[in-house]
């Protein structure tokens, strides 16, 4: 029986060395089957060789020059780091477990700027993104978020 | 003259290089925007400032002793 299930409030995650999950919505680290063209023995004894991808709904904010809008504008083709802190604690532990990697920033495929008219005066323009993980994530269980 | 020593780490820890570094690495080489770039694979780790740091594994033994 699973003892302490993951809610759906606590998810905090770092982009670079900066906490985003203000303006963060729907983040997921995703597995696929690997597209690479060559597959090892080892990857296929192992089920096949996977991409993880971190996809994620971000607010649109191209006036602030640390916002995630800009990194994708100013950044994309470099690699940044990725910190998933899904239980939301100062300190990761194995009951406090993180989440980390490198990932490459990208443009979106689609929406890049703007979006459908809304009255609600809370209602924010939004980008959906897939940033590719150079490896599998590594579970950190040691050291502060 | 004896070379600096290279600091060491451990895997999934986060490295701190200055902005737009060129990290070259066991998994390639990379520029890295954000400050931070994590360290996800043992080996040695060197930046275009000429930092370096070698990454072990998690579970070291425990070379020095200690009790039984």
């Amino acid at each position: 029986m699973s003892a302490t299930p993951l809610g759906t409030r606590s998810l905090k995650i770092k982009i670079g060395a900066v906490e985003y999950n203000t303006d963060i919505s729907n983040c997921r680290i995703v597995s696929a089957a690997s597209d690479s063209d060559f597959t090892s023995f080892a990857q296929a004894a192992a089920g096949g060789a996977r991409d993880y991808t971190l996809a994620f709904t971000a607010t649109q904010d191209p006036a602030d020059s640390t916002s995630l809008w800009r990194k994708v504008f100013d950044s994309a083709g470099t690699t940044v780091a990725v910190s998933l802190n899904p239980y939301g604690g100062t300190t990761f532990s194995t009951s406090n477990p993180g989440y980390a990697g490198n990932v490459v920033i990208t443009e979106p495929d689609g929406d890049m700027l703007g979006g459908e008219a809304d009255a609600s005066t809370t209602a924010r323009f939004t980008i959906d993104l897939e940033w590719k993980f150079t490896a599998k994530p590594t579970q950190v269980t040691t050291g502060t978020y | 003259m004896a070379g600096a020593r290279v600091p060491t780490a451990r895997v999934g820890e986060m490295w701190q290089v200055p902005e737009n570094s060129v990290i070259t690495g066991p998994h390639g080489t990379c520029t890295v925007t954000g400050g931070v770039f994590c360290l996800q694979l043992t080996g040695t780790y060197t930046n275009d400032t000429g930092d370096a740091v070698t990454v072990v594994a998690e579970d070291v033994p425990d070379e020095t002793g200690g009790d039984d």
